[in-house]
């Protein structure tokens, strides 16, 4: 679709409409100039006008501080399709109902999160108690209520069941669960809690859920584009988790001094390896180059924002724009990404920390792009035979 | 509804708030020994600036649990740590090695050990983890059960240096964190008698 200059992007649109209409009825019941003035100032960053000049030549440009406020507040008020946050929501509670699955598996529910001198939960005892120990105290079988309701509420998730209290049951039991057990608790269950978080506050539920199912049902269904901030927020949470982890690498080897040896030096460590390290001397100047890849990938994620706001806006002027969409530089950044998880998926024993952020990058995707991969998908779908009868049949 | 028209307002001042504090969180303030001298007290009034700014937040921070500092793999060193779980039948007896990371031939419980919630707990940092002990128990416990003839489990890590260029890592004879685990007096070893279902099938 062709976009008009200084519209925004067909799905990201703002909800502008109502709040136009709001500031106008605003100026009408108040009838004073400043309410006229602040709808005229939603109007402009709505549809900002070409600058006109005036006959003397000079910008007619309204005061910067008081179009940003308002532009501030209309960009995080658009809409979008619920596709991507329904996504990340089935994807982030199904690793960690897998991860609990996991413990279960391997029989360490008790000593993950069971109280010393057998358990790891040494967070449950002492004066500061996590409150899972205050409250029910430090034993296995508050391990295993903490355990059961993390996967009740996960599966809740997943299937998109009360899925506001179950995102805030999710979080606070995984919280509690590495406070029980400090050491077993990750950088990606960190992460994990605070998307959670994003996802209680969103409409993740509005697609894909017995929630939405229900809501049909009782005629009340939810709109089909429901606030966009929420995804904003999840990919502005994604891109500074891997900037931090970039500019916090402050060991030489992840540099030139040392030559990027450092993915070369992690998988040679035995606790983290998952092969025997005979394989890594042929291929080392490969992984030299796959360190140096992750730290422009790491450094560069915050590129990742204007090139998808350049992305949304491919049909407005603009050189870097225009260069940046011609190389695909986003989607460069984003297959350097699944190859970086999927790498360190496969060589080292990480657990769910790769797929816990494959997790989060539908985000990264417009919500247009990701409606046209699932007709894509659903077009290569093997379909039921239909009872149709076959042409040419006599009925037929 | 007069509220639902300041909403968006609302909302972006929170939203704002948000990203505020987990930039103040995550923002890298070095540690006193990584600067100059002359710039440790900047450095100590930067962090109590911010642990002051962040206090408000601090129990929405300690239910869920967050913070936005994030590190993976900081560090690459050449000298890494490689943890031995050993076993023998009494004090005199000679050390078996029962488990060994990257190593074919003791994979002892090597799922569980290095589930990554477990690995936690032993794989050490510049110290090893307060969940050291506790898994020290645990493997000892997980052995004694399976192993009626050992008596004694010893864990400690072994220090290597990574030789990734040649494809190995070697040893440079020393260990750390040792820690024995002697099978409780009271607490018999486990004797597996024979299944009725074995003696019926002899002829």
């Amino acid at each position: 679709m062709k976009r008009s200059k200084g519209t925004p992007a067909s799905t990201d649109r703002p909800a502008e409409g109502a709040a136009k209409e709001d500031a106008a009825e605003r100026a009408a019941k108040d009838d004073t100039d400043d309410a006229a003035e602040d709808a005229a100032t939603e109007d402009a960053v709505a549809h900002p006008a070409p600058i006109e000049r005036s006959t003397a030549g000079t910008p007619r440009r309204r005061n910067i501080f008081r179009r940003a406020p308002a532009g501030w507040v209309a960009f995080w008020d658009r809409r979008e399709p619920p596709t991507t946050l329904a996504l990340v929501r089935i994807l982030v509670a199904a690793v960690l109902l897998a991860d609990l699955l996991q413990s279960r598996t391997y029989g360490l529910v008790e000593a993950i999160w069971g109280p010393p001198p057998e358990g790891l939960g040494w967070g449950g005892v002492g004066n500061a108690a996590s409150a899972a120990g205050r409250w029910f105290g430090a034993s296995n079988d508050t391990a295993w209520l903490l355990w059961w309701t993390g996967v009740i509420s996960s599966l809740c998730l997943i299937a998109g069941f009360l899925s506001r209290i179950s995102a805030v049951v999710l979080a606070l039991t995984w919280a509690q669960l590495g406070w029980m057990s400090p050491d077993s608790d990750r950088g990606i269950d960190f992460l994990l809690r605070a998307v959670l978080m994003v996802l209680a506050a969103s409409q993740c539920h509005a697609r894909w859920s017995v929630d939405a199912w229900l809501r049909r049902r009782f005629g009340r269904p939810f709109p089909d584009e429901v606030p966009a901030w929420p995804r904003y927020l999840l990919l502005l949470q994604l891109v500074w988790v891997y900037f931090s982890a970039g500019h916090n690498k402050t060991d030489g080897a992840w540099g030139p001094l040392e030559g990027y040896s450092a993915l070369a030096n992690i998988l040679t460590d035995p606790h983290f390896a998952r092969f025997d390290p005979s394989w890594i001397a042929p291929l080392y100047p490969l992984l030299q180059i796959a360190t140096a890849l992750t730290m422009v990938f790491e450094l560069g994620s915050p590129l990742m924002l204007p090139l998808t706001y350049w992305s949304a806006t491919r049909d407005r002027p603009g050189f870097l724009r225009r260069w940046a969409n011609r190389l695909r530089l986003r989607w460069v950044w984003i297959f350097l990404g699944i190859n970086f998880h999927i790498g360190i998926g496969v060589t080292m024993r990480l657990g769910i920390f790769p797929w816990g952020m494959m997790a989060l990058f539908p985000v990264l995707f417009h919500p247009e792009e990701l409606i046209r991969a699932e007709a894509w998908v659903m077009a290569h779908l093997p379909r039921p035979r239909s009872r149709s009868i076959a042409p040419g049949s006599p009925a037929g | 509804m007069r509220w639902v028209r300041y909403w968006p307002a609302a909302r972006s001042v929170l939203i704002a708030l948000v990203i505020a504090i987990g930039l103040l969180d995550g923002c890298p303030i070095p540690s006193n020994k990584k600067v100059a001298d002359s710039l440790v007290p900047t450095v100590k009034s930067l962090r109590k600036i911010r642990t002051e700014l962040i206090r408000p937040f601090r129990s929405i921070r300690e239910a869920f649990r967050l913070h936005q500092t994030w590190k993976l793999f900081p560090t690459a060193n050449l000298n890494q740590h490689r943890l031995w779980v050993e076993g023998r039948t009494d004090r005199k007896g000679a050390w078996e090695v029962i488990y060994r990371p990257n190593d074919d031939e003791h994979t002892f419980k090597a799922d569980e050990i290095e589930y990554r919630r477990v690995r936690g707990a032993w794989n050490p940092g510049r110290s090893p983890r307060r969940g050291y002990a506790p898994f020290t128990k645990w493997v000892a416990h997980e052995i004694f059960d399976v192993r009626p003839d050992l008596n004694e489990v010893r864990v400690r890590l072994e220090n290597v240096k990574v030789r990734p260029r040649l494809g190995r890592f070697d040893s440079l004879g020393k260990f750390q964190f040792e820690r024995v685990v002697r099978r409780n007096k009271r607490e018999k070893p486990t004797v597996v008698e024979p299944t009725s279902t074995e003696e019926e099938v002899e002829p």
